[in-house]
């Protein structure tokens, strides 16, 4: 279990930057998700720790070996792809033991054998040994090459959107599963995703990427409360935080569940009043969906969002003004020019 | 949040490995090469020698004492049967090339589409034709032609060809219509065509890049056959490439060289050119089914 | 009328009929038929003069197995067959590793490429019969380019290994002109067998490939624990094709020696050939390459049920 730090990390391929100067640090133990839209460059990152890439420039270490020049045999890591890369023509346990082979750790048939059976039985795949990966279902061939990762014991482990294969009941479930299979190891673990609700649910803390570039780093809640850009804002929640231009340089910022009737702020809080016509709602049990347009300081219109949790059964008339309003602590603002945060104060 | 530190990272693994292994590379490589095209090349200086230069014992065979002279090109061309030979390969590829087209079509099609699991069988059985070697067969055919008074003459080629050519065209253009969804076809009969029109109008012209490798393999198929041609032909006038150069070109025990190998590389060429052009598609045909499942 | 007329044109089962029927039609006139005939002629005494049947039992199958040309025959097509696969199978390995080699992202690395693509593929572009002939000038008793570079690099000529003589004739002494009908069916067969080869690597994930890197495979682990049991099935069409166009050619033998010296070069074609079409013998003829024809069938089926069999995605 090792810290993994990342200097200056830039990848290109021909013209394109894939990863433009990342500077990283990670902790011995910590589940550390990358999120970002596809194209962010969080894959050619991770690609680049596991080794399979040569960044053009920085440095990686793991522990305390400078491990940038070196082949992804000799890093101590393991990787566990989006497809899940199971060889076809291996058995479930021939492919788990392949890497303890490969690198020729454990010459000892019997004692491989043993490891090979542990590995299994810590995702419950013991009775699957026999089988080959194309009888197994999707869940069950995650389970393979996570055991395949875990195996040869290594360093870190790197996990390629593992769960993005799944149905969305199974994933819920491989989610739970996977967070307490790490912390039960605390095997230091970087985990690529695009799925926010994965980030948030998964992340010890979440880098959050974009062209390249890391835009947050910060624990989920954190990220989520305080979005260094809006960038940031935008992407993490569903749906995203409304932004308002309140002047040429300031864009004010509130999410949509903060969004209420006035009735149903908290009481003493002091809030910004919001009047606005919904024009249309949508009903998704746990939660409605109130849609309409509020016009910015210059008068043109702008969608806005809010979100009622189901508890909150106040009339929402379509097409008739209504009074809402946002808690003031929930109010967020940006520079119009960077998207970079700045305090309610510069305004 | 991101600052931009540049340490540049070195080059990986010392220079002197890394331009042995190019080294190492690019010779094996060329030593393939020269393998392969050695006749060919051989070919080419031969055909340019004059006899002196040829014959002369114990001398480089791939040095020019003598001016490089174009006589036997010219020999070749106007005083051997050589273009007439051309000719008649030529038309007989070209006729093959139709009757294979006739029959291949609408035999891949069917069996791309239309007849479920009986056609996976037959498919299999177009394989196992393809596999049947003519020289399991040439002795029946041979009595064949000869009843048929076909001897001697270029039909009994066009004849019997497409029985090599239409199994591995069949089996070629399946995949191609395999990769064609259906809905394109029933989109055809929602608009009103019947099955035939929605054949002629939209499945054939997408499987053109089909065709064009069923054009090209068969032709040069044609060209190729050695058996049959030799079996069914021994008049000069009705010789075909493959057979005529060898045996016509060959007098008893008098070889005339430079054209013999100048011959072999005016065809080797432009055929050697068609083939790289095509190399994607014709692989394709060997390796479909190979890869399925 | 059109009523009936319209829905034969739209009954996908007539369709399905009408469109496969010439082509089954022609392939049982012009493959079935001859077969037939084939196995009529080998238990007749069919001559080209003689087109009546006389029924003879298996009596051509005996008198052509207890002729020693014969056996040479048979015992010739086999061993060539087999060499030549193996040999072609190994090179087509290590020609296929190289030409997916990753390469040098320059321009003259890829024109270079493209020329020796260009001529790799050459022997199995050029018409047998004619690149054959090329081979015979390479292997003639007197004027042999070959034995040319082996006297220049003093391996042939007076006081050398190979010598005294000047020429090796290659075509006239048994071993060497097997030898030589080897070389020129691996010559022949190495380019498809690559391009095959090639078509499979290249359709192996690369996930796959990282993978076995993560894992901490080296170079040689990788292509004989992954990549070659991947392309295994692959391999073993372009082995399948490569034994039958071995297994049934006559072009080699034909041009090259005939069968000769004596009948230490003859196969199974070859000696169909010169019993069948130049002695006249339909009916032996017929019989001798009727011997070719269990065996393709037994390769085939073996061939084709391992591939089917091995897994691949």
């Amino acid at each position: 279990m090792s810290e993994v730090r990342l200097q200056g990390i830039v990848k290109r391929f021909g013209e394109v930057q894939a990863v433009a100067g990342v500077d990283l640090h990670i902790d011995s133990g910590e589940f550390l998700v990358v999120l970002g839209p596809s194209g962010c460059g969080k894959t050619t990152l991770m690609r680049t720790i596991a080794g399979l890439e040569k960044p053009e420039e920085g440095r990686i270490h793991i522990g305390a070996r400078d491990v940038t020049l070196l082949p992804p045999r000799k890093r101590g890591i393991a990787m566990v792809f989006q497809s899940y890369a199971l060889y076809p023509h291996m058995s479930v346990a021939g492919n788990i033991g392949f890497p303890l082979k490969a690198q020729g750790r454990c010459p000892n048939r019997s004692e491989r054998e043993q490891r090979v059976h542990q590995a299994a039985q810590m995702v419950s795949i013991e009775h699957l040994l026999d089988r080959r990966p194309r009888q197994l279902s999707g869940g069950e061939r995650q389970r393979v090459a996570i055991a395949r990762a875990i195996v040869s014991e290594p360093e870190v482990l790197l996990l390629d959107e593992p769960l993005s294969n799944l149905d969305a009941k199974l994933r819920a479930y491989a989610r739970d599963e996977l967070k307490s299979f790490q912390r039960q190891l605390g095997i230091t673990t970087v985990f690529v995703t695009h799925d926010q609700i994965e980030a948030m649910g998964l992340g010890d803390r979440i880098v959050v990427m974009r062209d390249g570039l890391v835009q947050q780093v910060g624990p989920p809640q954190a990220i989520y409360d305080r979005p260094q850009n809006t960038f940031v804002a935008t992407f993490l929640g569903s749906p995203g935080m409304n932004l308002q231009h309140v002047s040429e340089r300031v864009l004010r910022g509130f999410r949509p569940e903060h969004l209420l009737p006035v009735a149903e702020l908290p009481p003493g809080a002091e809030h910004e009043p919001f009047v606005w016509r919904v024009t249309r709602v949508e009903n998704l049990g746990s939660d409605r969906l109130l849609y309409g347009h509020v016009p910015d300081f210059r008068g043109d219109m702008q969608l806005t969002v809010a979100r009622l949790p189901s508890n909150v059964t106040t009339e929402i008339p379509i097409d008739t003004d209504c009074d809402f309003g946002v808690a003031r602590q929930h109010l967020h603002f940006f520079d119009n020019e960077s998207g970079e945060r700045v305090a309610e104060a510069a305004v | 949040m991101a600052t931009l530190t540049t340490t540049p990272t070195p080059a990986q693994g010392p220079r002197l490995i890394r331009v042995l292994r190019g080294t190492l590379y690019t010779t094996l490589v060329l030593f393939f090469c020269l393998l392969a095209s050695s006749p060919f090349l051989v070919m080419g200086v031969v055909t340019f020698q004059t006899d002196q230069d040829l014959y002369k014992r114990g001398a480089s065979p791939f040095d020019y004492e003598d001016m490089p002279t174009l006589e036997h090109l010219d020999n070749l061309f106007n005083d051997t049967r050589y273009l007439s030979f051309v000719r008649n390969s030529t038309l007989t590829g070209i006729a093959v090339v139709v009757v294979t087209l006739v029959l291949s079509l609408p035999a891949a099609w069917a069996l791309a589409r239309l007849t479920g699991r009986w056609g996976e069988h037959a498919g299999i059985l177009m394989f196992i034709v393809y596999l049947v070697p003519p020289t399991l067969l040439f002795i029946p055919l041979f009595r064949i032609i000869v009843q048929l008074g076909l001897r001697d003459s270029l039909l009994s080629l066009i004849l019997v060809y497409p029985s090599i050519s239409v199994p591995f065209s069949t089996w070629l253009l399946m995949g191609f219509f395999k990769s064609i969804p259906p809905e394109l076809e029933e989109a055809a009969l929602v608009d009103g065509f019947n099955r035939y029109e929605a054949f002629w109008r939209v499945v054939l012209p997408l499987a053109r890049p089909g065709v064009i490798s069923v054009v090209v393999f068969t032709f040069t198929l044609t060209l190729h056959e050695f058996i049959y041609s030799l079996v069914f032909i021994s008049s000069s006038e009705a010789r075909t490439l493959s057979t005529g150069v060898p045996t016509e070109l060959i007098r008893g025990d008098v070889f005339f060289w430079q054209p013999l190998l100048a011959s072999a590389l005016l065809v080797a060429i432009p055929v050697g050119l068609v083939y790289n052009l095509f190399l994607d598609r014709l692989v394709q045909g060997f390796t479909l089914g190979a890869v399925k499942g | 009328m059109n009523a009936i007329m319209s829905r034969w044109l739209d009954d996908s089962r007539l369709m399905g009929i009408v469109f496969l029927a010439p082509a089954t039609l022609y392939i049982v006139l012009l493959v079935g038929l001859p077969f037939i005939t084939a196995l009529l002629f080998s238990v007749s005494t069919a001559t080209v003069g003689d087109a009546s049947f006389n029924y003879v039992g298996l009596r051509n199958f005996a008198h052509v197995w207890q002729t020693p040309a014969f056996r040479d025959a048979l015992v010739n097509t086999f061993s060539f067959t087999v060499v030549a696969q193996i040999i072609t199978i190994v090179l087509a390995n290590i020609l296929a590793q190289l030409l997916t080699a990753p390469l040098p992202p320059r321009r003259s690395a890829r024109i270079g490429m493209w020329i020796a693509r260009m001529l790799l593929i050459l022997p199995w572009a050029t018409p047998l019969s004619l690149s054959v002939v090329g081979w015979l000038w390479m292997f003639d008793s007197k004027y042999s380019p070959i034995d040319y570079i082996l006297r220049e690099m003093a391996l042939l000529g007076p006081d050398t290994v190979w010598g005294p003589a000047n020429n090796l004739i290659w075509l006239g002494k048994p071993l060497l002109a097997k030898a030589s009908i080897i070389f020129v069916h691996v010559w022949r067969m190495t380019p498809l067998a690559t391009v095959i080869l090639m078509a499979g690597l290249s359709s192996i994930p690369t996930d796959l490939l990282d993978q076995a890197e993560v894992d901490g495979s080296r170079y040689l682990r990788t292509l004989f624990q992954v990549k070659l049991p991947l392309v295994m099935p692959i391999m073993l069409i372009s082995l399948l094709f490569g034994f039958i166009f071995t297994f049934g050619d006559l072009t080699v033998v034909y041009i090259l020696t005939r069968g000769g010296p004596i009948t230490h070069t003859l196969t199974l074609p070859m000696y169909s050939f010169l019993v069948g079409i130049d002695g006249g013998n339909l009916a032996q003829g017929a019989a001798v390459s009727l011997f070719i024809f269990p065996v393709l069938l037994l390769v085939a089926v073996v061939l084709l049920r391992t591939a089917s069999r091995a897994e691949i995605r």
